[in-house]
């Protein structure tokens, strides 16, 4: 055997190969760039979902007319048996009859019942239901009516509708949770960023942005507390909740109240 | 192998036909339910007063068949008692019956201060009466309760405008005439519903012997 | 090189692709409001006998009417504190008490009352705010009232008009054939302690309050034709303004004082006209064919706002004091009349019919939003509380005519006790002292 032309006889001398080397360099850069860069401010699809204008006329429910329906009807204020406690509501020194507006937002034109008709001022008293039985009833119907329209238009649904339809109920959802305080005001504003995990669990609230107001401020984070979770979320595709589910900003500014 | 493009593409191409079917549908029957509704409304509407306007219509007829039928019996009556008395004073007296029969009285229809051919025949008897002597005249004028205390105010005011500037007109001179409005504070007919409110727009003349 | 730089390029979209997020911003503009539970305990009475009047009732019945609070029933109370030492915070959480207002009314000397309170925040167990008022014992109910004021302004921010004055028409029926019976009242803010100011057997309306809430203007047909009559509170004195042919009503005092405006029809049809209180001189504002009426000044006493059907049907104007221009402000609805503003210069109430009814509307002047605030049929003379919470206005029920109030923001409802016969043309007077 030729010793000398063998390639192992000769000592190797290391040589740094320029290109792949610079090029190699750069790939992880770029990668650590980007797995760590945050993207939100950069990307312009920013979707902010307003109250949907149009509201159904509401009737105060009496908690008598609450009857399992046995088909899935259209969205009406009747939800199923164990959604519901029917209790008789506390009784408060005097029954006024307050209207409490029940309202549920249309992602989706599509094709709902007649309003009915809002009460009179000279209405007897009917059963009142709290704060908390008329959330709860409220999220079912949600739940119903995004469920419903979910499964008549799942896989056709662009990402934009999808996003705006679990949005609305997000927004309808924290609606039903959020007492102010006397001293609230319009206008006045608290911005807070909300964490959610694909359950649909709330796992933290921030205030980003104050209104001066630590009452206000404070109402603003107990409402996302309260609504503790939106486990309508799950029915999500993975992809859309990771894409504008997983970390989201709520502005309290209210525009209602009476000063 | 497959780039990203490509899957996306090959999914979006997957779901095409199925986006472009769902939402027309829901927006067509939204639209028919939608139309329909606005239909029912519209016509509802309409019906809702053409009823007004008749029983208004009906009101005033009835106002005006009874004012005539009384008319022509207190003319039977007028002329069978003027053949005792003077030529001068029977026919005095023969147009202040006249002017009696048709009431003092005038009516309006809803938010319109405009004269009614019955009221015109009305006031023509009283003017025609109110000729062969010197006394003075007050016009009152109402409106029903809706709307507003002081635009109702104002608004009786213009009835009784209306019938003072017509007695001006035919020959009665302008400070014999007292014009007054009470707007909805004085009315005949308490209650709601067109039956009382129809019998409130009114203009009353009151004579005041000089 | 080529295939590095296609994968570098794949690589960056994965990864952008991956990362992107759309940035997600949900407003919440309203939301479903508790009223503030809040525990009013019957204060202590220090003198002997039995107390002149329940205070604790007269503050608790304020808090309820403004829809903004829950007050705790007396019977849910496990405690009756009067003092700091006798709170024990555990007994109000357990009602779900958010606040606790605690006091005495101790008799002064001649004929004095004073009423010593504390407000107490259970959640933080600490006293937040305490005070007194004190004056006539005859005036307790007014006493209390200032309570409840300097308690709903603590806690809400915004001045309270509990301790404030109603001026109202009731209409007694005659009978068959004979006059009604006309009666200008006085009342408290709830209703309580009427005082008729003047009874009449020709019809009275448009009562309105001056400034300084101790005169008041109001039209009378007592003469036989519409006159405007000023009346001094205190003394009774009476004095007639105007004996015009024609039209005399709708008085309307400016801010300041020194001007009424009013509407007169004298020559020839109504328009609105401004009287100098100190010289009488007259100036005509709205030259027009049409009708004008119902006249009401801005805050500042810069501008009027009226009514006038120059364009059909009766809408609301706005003239400029200075430049003399005029201008519509109402373009919804068939019939929008009797404007009133509130002290924030930016809302304000009116009539406003829309297919039929007549209802009590809120205008902003700012948004030109329009919101009506009452469902019922024929409802008339609004007329807002000086701290702009509330509307107190007539309506029918049945065939009685009574008053009834509604918030601004439609939420909270309330009836005016009923009275003998019909009620009408409410005015609810300015605050009664300065602050």
């Amino acid at each position: 055997m030729n010793t000398s032309s063998s390639i192992y006889s000769k000592p190797v001398t290391p040589r740094i190969i320029l290109r792949p080397a610079l090029a190699s360099v750069l790939l992880h850069a770029l990668l650590l760039v980007f797995l760590t860069f945050n993207w939100m401010d950069s990307t312009p699809d920013v979707i902010t979902v307003k109250p949907q204008p149009m509201v159904i006329n509401a009737r105060l429910v009496a908690a008598s007319e609450l009857k399992p329906k046995p088909k899935p009807a259209p969205p009406k204020a009747a939800p199923k048996p164990k959604a519901k406690p029917v209790a008789k509501p506390k009784p408060k020194p005097v029954a006024k009859p307050k209207p409490k507006p029940v309202a549920k937002p249309k992602p989706k034109p599509a094709a709902k019942p007649a309003p009915k008709p809002a009460p009179t001022p000279a209405e007897p008293e009917q059963p009142r239901l709290t704060q908390q039985e008329l959330a709860a009833l409220t999220r079912a119907d949600l739940a119903r009516a995004v469920a419903q329209e979910e499964s008549a238009a799942a896989a056709a649904a662009t990402s934009a509708e999808m996003a705006a339809s679990y949005a609305a109920l997000i927004q309808q959802t924290v609606i039903n949770y959020w007492s102010r305080p006397p001293s609230a005001r319009n206008g006045m504003e608290t911005l807070l960023s909300i964490q959610l995990i694909p359950t649909g669990e709330v796992v933290s609230v921030t205030v980003i942005k104050g209104s001066g107001n630590s009452a206000f401020d404070q109402s603003a984070v107990n409402a996302v507390k309260k609504a503790g979770s939106f486990p309508e979320l799950q029915n999500l595709p993975a992809r859309e909740f990771e894409k504008t589910f997983r970390r989201l900003s709520l502005l309290f500014r209210p525009e209602d109240l009476r000063y | 192998m497959v780039t990203l493009s490509e899957r996306q593409i090959a999914r979006y191409n997957l779901f095409k036909p199925a986006l472009r079917n769902v939402p027309m549908k829901h927006v067509s029957v939204a639209g028919k339910l939608v139309t329909l509704l606005l239909s029912a409304a519209f016509l509802v509407a309409c019906s809702g007063s053409s009823t007004k306007e008749d029983e208004e219509a009906a009101a005033a007829a009835a106002a005006a068949a009874a004012a005539a039928k009384a008319a022509q019996e207190a003319a039977a009556a007028a002329s069978a008692s003027s053949a005792s008395a003077s030529a001068a004073d029977a026919e005095t007296q023969r147009l202040m019956e006249t002017a009696a029969a048709y009431g003092n009285v005038f009516y309006f229809a809803y938010d319109s201060s405009n004269l009614t051919p019955e009221a015109i025949t009305a006031l023509d008897a009283h003017i025609a009466a109110l000729n062969t002597n010197n006394n003075s005249v007050r016009l009152e004028g109402h409106t029903d309760e809706r709307g507003t205390r002081e635009y109702n105010l104002a608004l009786g005011e213009r009835r009784s405008n209306t019938v003072r500037d017509y007695m001006i007109l035919n020959g009665i001179t302008a400070y014999r005439i007292e014009s007054i409005s009470y707007g909805e504070e004085r009315p005949i007919a308490y209650g709601s519903g067109e039956t009382n409110w129809a019998q409130n727009r009114r203009v009353e003349l009151v004579v005041v012997s000089n | 090189m080529k295939t590095l730089a296609v994968a570098l390029l794949n690589m960056c979209l994965l990864l952008a692709v991956m990362n992107a997020r759309a940035d997600l911003t949900i407003e919440i503009t309203k939301g479903m409001d508790n009223p503030t539970a809040i525990a009013v305990v019957p204060f202590a009475w220090q003198g002997g006998g039995a107390a002149p009047e329940d205070v604790a009732q007269v503050i608790e019945s304020d808090m309820l009417r403004s829809g903004q609070f829950a007050p705790v029933a007396r019977t849910d109370m496990l405690g009756l504190p009067s003092t700091q030492a006798e709170v024990f915070y555990r007994d109000w959480r357990a009602l779900d008490t958010e606040y606790l207002l605690i006091g005495k009314a101790s008799p002064q000397p001649n004929k004095g009352m004073r009423l010593d309170y504390e407000l107490f925040d259970v959640l933080r167990q600490t006293r937040v705010f305490s005070g007194f008022e004190s004056g006539p014992a005859s005036d307790a109910r007014m006493l209390a009232h200032r309570v409840a004021d300097k308690i709903y302004g603590h806690l809400t921010g915004v001045r309270g008009a509990f301790a404030t004055r109603l001026l109202y028409v009731s209409v007694v029926r005659g009978g068959a054939g004979n006059k009604d019976y006309y009666r200008l009242t006085m009342s408290d803010s709830d209703g309580a302690r009427p005082i008729v100011l003047l009874e009449s057997r020709e019809p009275l309306l448009a009562p309105a309050w001056a400034p300084d809430a101790l005169q008041i203007a109001y039209v009378s047909f007592e003469t036989g034709r519409p006159a405007i009559f000023r009346q001094d509170l205190a003394t009774g004195k009476r004095e007639q303004l105007t004996n015009f042919k024609g039209l005399n009503s709708a008085p309307a005092w400016s801010p300041d004082g020194k001007t009424m405006a009013m509407v007169l029809s004298k020559d020839g049809n109504p328009d609105i006209y401004l009287m100098d209180l100190a010289t009488r001189q007259l100036t005509n504002i709205t030259r027009n064919y049409a009708i004008e009426t119902e006249p009401a000044w801005m805050p500042d006493g810069k501008a009027l706002l009226f009514t006038s059907d120059r364009g059909g049907k009766p809408q609301i104007y706005r003239y400029e004091l200075a430049t003399g221009a005029t201008k519509r402000i109402t373009f919804e609805g068939t019939y929008n009349a009797r404007a009133r503003v509130a002290q924030d210069g930016r809302n304000v109430v009116l009539v406003h019919q829309k297919e039929g009814s007549f209802n009590i509307a809120l205008l902003d002047l700012v948004t030109n939003r329009l919101q009506i605030l009452t469902a019922t049929q024929l409802d008339e003379s609004p007329s807002i509380a000086p701290n702009g919470s509330m509307v107190l206005y007539a309506t029918k029920s049945g065939d009685r005519g009574i008053l009834a109030a509604v918030s601004v923001d439609g939420g909270a409802k309330f009836r005016l006790p009923s009275r003998e016969g019909d009620v009408r043309e409410p005015a609810w007077s300015p605050y009664l002292s300065a602050k």
